[in-house]
């Protein structure tokens, strides 16, 4: 049991090494990456990609991928923009709107893909557009703001803890008790690790699907909030790297393409990882160009590694 | 055999292989000559696999040595293999589906103009050469996926043969095919045993290892048992061997039902068109019935439209007596209907989730609280299945993947078991399990069927449908067409049956 059961862990505590030393080795030679101003930045920056890779992760572990996450991230943060614009009695009522509209998104994804059986690229590719050119058609250019209230609050400590980070632990903390302790969860393994054989074991597949995508597309309406707490203001393409980075966050974190395996757990530290590298090629002035190819070779880096050792 | 004036074509020398924690094999010394069919036998687990994947080339041995006709060797790869004159048949085939047959017995030989593009007329026209020598009809230009297994697998011989191989490997040929056709793979074995071919037969069907092999090694934990002609040995001594104890009976007392039959099961006239005639069956209380017929008569449809998997166009369905409606395997699991495929890897278990996941996966909502796994209910459960049926883990949380043949077919038996349900549908039970653990599941059966469980089921082996049955249905052309008693079960009576003779 042990020897099984350690293999599965090693994954896990293998990134976070990975993690732990990118912390360590740049703290030692850069006095500015310690700070706890840069720190803190990272969390900030860490946030909204960690909240939305959790959602990636229930899709990958389907054995899909959802790409519309970035589209539907730039969308809520144009809804907050134009409705709590001159408006801060519509905070509450406009965050619940932008949850909605992302669980609808995801919703329409799952359907598609369980349903009418489309292939999970294919269906959220479609999904992507036609987000991207609702956003730009409400906001063909980036403006717009939030209220002074609802930016300092998502931007500001709680306890000297950034509140995106403290959102981020309740999103994973939510998503890792779903994907262990509940039967929902349970389904969402068995259905990744075998679509045909969940079938015959009675599971309503379609409806485990429908779910694990109205999750993501939640999520995604999440990490878009804090987002638009960020750059206080509505930018329909400011979630365009979102997809890649999710993906990437998710296969870093050791869940494989082939779905049913893996988990939460690793994702973030493969968002960390992400972010943490994105700062450091910040404060080394590299073009955002760069960050995009080191960004892939991290992806397939990570790919290859792990389909050696599973060999 | 006359051994004397062949030549030793292959030579295993201590051979041992470990594996973390595991000896797969252990100084392991083997034989090969000329023209000699040679069955490999053994549980699973035993280390056949392992011992063919050593010749393949696709594991390398920690220690011993390997002799092609005399000469030492070391075999780094597949393709080297082949090269070196070992060709092997997995089980798995390997073939293309969507290409012809011509291009998947020359894939990677395919004769060439002098543009360097495939000859096409030349590939057929040597695909043709080869299967005639084998004396297989094929259409070559036919696609893989349009074939039944059995011609598959045929296509998968040829393509092993046309390297010209010393040594041939037959990984559990036979296990998909109908005796008919098994009948012709074995002329097939003749046919090359004549030309020279030493052949090593990988089989759990005893009764074939008779019928073709020259001589018979028996593997056990890795370690060669014994290696005997096939005259000094039989079936009990055989299973002796590979068991390690001593079985009174392979099959269970059967158990006529005395008191008033009350019908579990039935079915009336389901119909599906083209591929079932209305079938009418009735299950009784106590009793096991198998339903017998050549491969691809409807019984696979059969039980998978009972299940819910294949829609019908008519028919109805009655448990204990009340109508019920499927239109999916839900609507079966909630009537208390469970359904073991014949296809363990992608109807039955989630290979890369834990025994436990799979064993509670049906009865999972049966153990939740507001959406949440009661998980100490769900280890209790497992745990008291994974003991009533000695599955042999070192743990609950262990992944299906690294079981045997015979223990995830327990795992998957206990995954029904723990849903209690009124009628359990078996197809082939038994198929690619080793010995010890079939007996295993034959009393298992006997056992809950007494206990009152309706038990159905699709079997090809005839042994075992003779030694379980307490009655048995033969389908021929989707269509029942005998029901023989079980005072009147015999080999030939099903087998008349089967081939569609009217029996009154």
């Amino acid at each position: 049991m042990l020897k099984l059961f350690k293999r599965k862990d090693r994954t896990v505590i293998t990134i976070y090494l990975v993690l732990v030393i990118l912390f360590i080795i740049p703290s030692i030679i850069s006095p500015v990456f310690r700070t706890y101003r840069n720190i803190s930045n990272i969390l900030h920056q860490a946030a909204s990609l960690g909240i939305v890779s959790v959602g990636q992760t229930f899709i990958v572990l389907l054995t899909g991928l959802d790409l519309s996450v970035g589209s539907v991230m730039s969308l809520t943060t144009v809804i907050c923009a134009t409705l709590m614009k001159n408006n801060p009695s519509m905070i509450f009522l406009t965050i619940l709107l932008s949850l909605a509209v992302g669980a609808g998104i995801g919703f329409l994804n799952g359907f598609l893909v369980s349903k009418v059986k489309l292939s999970p690229l294919i269906a959220t590719l479609g999904m992507m557009a036609l987000v991207q050119g609702i956003a730009l058609r409400v906001r063909p250019y980036p403006g717009g703001y939030v209220p002074r209230s609802f930016g300092d609050t998502i931007t500001g400590n709680l306890f000297f803890i950034p509140v995106p980070a403290i959102i981020l632990l309740l999103v994973v903390v939510a998503g890792i008790i779903t994907l262990r302790k509940t039967i929902l969860g349970n389904y969402i393994y068995a259905t990744g690790g075998g679509e045909e054989n969940a079938r015959l074991a009675g599971i309503n597949i379609n409806l485990v699907k429908i779910s694990a995508y109205t999750i993501c597309g939640l999520i995604a309406a999440v990490a878009g909030l804090v987002l638009t707490g960020r750059i206080r203001s509505g930018d329909p393409l400011v979630g365009t790297s979102f997809p890649l980075d999710s993906i990437t966050a998710v296969i870093v974190g050791g869940t494989p393409f082939t779905g049913g395996q893996g988990g939460i757990e690793g994702t973030i530290a493969g968002a960390l990882i992400i972010a943490m590298l994105s700062n450091m090629l910040n404060l080394l002035n590299v073009s955002s160009f760069y960050q995009y190819i080191v960004k892939g070779l991290i992806l397939i880096t990570a790919v290859v590694i792990y389909s050696l050792r599973r060999k | 055999m006359d051994r004397m004036n062949k030549e030793v074509i292959l030579e295993v020398k201590g051979i041992t292989k470990l594996f973390p924690g595991v000896r797969a094999l252990n100084k392991v010394n083997f034989n090969l000559y000329e023209s000699e069919i040679r069955a490999l036998v053994g549980e699973n687990g035993a280390g056949k696999t392992t011992f063919v994947k050593i010749l393949s080339g696709a594991y390398q041995p920690d220690e011993g040595e390997i002799y092609l006709r005399g000469k030492k060797v070391v075999i780094p790869d597949p393709y080297q293999a082949q090269q070196m004159g070992i060709s092997i048949v997995y089980q798995e085939l390997n073939l293309i589906p969507y290409m012809s047959v011509a291009r998947n017995i020359l894939l990677g030989r395919e004769p060439r103009t002098s543009f360097g593009f495939v000859n096409t007329s030349e590939l057929i026209k040597r695909a043709k050469e080869l299967m005639e020598i084998l004396e297989i009809d094929i259409d070559p230009e036919s696609f893989i996926y349009e074939l039944p297994v059995a011609q598959q697998q045929m296509v998968a011989i040829v393509r092993a043969l046309s390297v010209n191989p010393d040594i041939l490997i037959l990984d559990e040929p036979t296990a998909s095919l109908s005796e008919h056709e098994v009948e012709h793979l074995f002329k097939v074995m003749m046919n090359l045993k004549k030309r020279g071919v030493g052949i090593i037969f990988i089989s759990h069907r005893l009764e074939e290892v008779f019928q073709v092999a020259d001589s018979v090694t028996v593997l056990k934990d890795g370690e060669v048992v014994a290696t005997k002609s096939i005259k000094e040995i039989n079936q009990d001594k055989l299973i002796k061997m590979m068991v390690g104890r001593e079985f009174v009976n392979i099959f269970p007392q059967k158990t006529p039902i005395t008191t008033k039959k009350e019908a579990v099961f039935s079915i009336r006239g389901l119909t599906k068109k083209g591929v079932l005639k209305n079938i009418n069956i009735d299950l009784f209380r106590g009793e096991i019935v198998t339903i017998a017929g050549l491969q691809g008569q409807g019984q696979r449809e059969l039980v998978r439209a009972i299940f819910g998997i294949l829609p019908v166009d008519k028919g109805e369905i009655y448990l204990e007596g009340k109508k019920i409606k499927i239109t999916n395997p839900r609507d079966a699991i909630k009537a208390g209907i469970g359904f073991l495929s014949d296809d363990r890897k992608t109807e039955g278990l989630i290979l890369c989730r834990s025994i436990r996941e799979n064993i509670s996966l049906p009865t999972l909502k049966r153990r939740g609280v507001w959406g949440f796994v009661k998980r100490k209910e769900e280890k209790e459960a497992v745990i008291s299945q994974v003991k009533a049926l000695d599955i042999r883990t070192t743990s609950i949380e262990q992944e299906a993947q690294f079981l045997s043949g015979g223990n995830q077919q327990k795992v998957i038996i206990a995954k029904w078991l723990l849903s209690n349900p009124k009628v359990i549908i078996f197809d082939e039970p038994t198929i690619g399990i080793d010995v010890g653990t079939k007996i295993e599941i034959y009393h298992r059966l006997r056992k809950l069927a007494q206990e009152g469980t309706g038990i159905l089921i699709v079997s090809s082996d005839m042994i075992e449908i003779i030694g379980m049955s307490d009655r048995v249905l033969v389908m021929f052309e989707g269509e029942i067409v005998a029901e023989i008693p079980a005072e009147k079960i015999s080999e030939e009576k099903i087998m008349a049956a089967a081939a569609g003779e009217k029996t009154p």
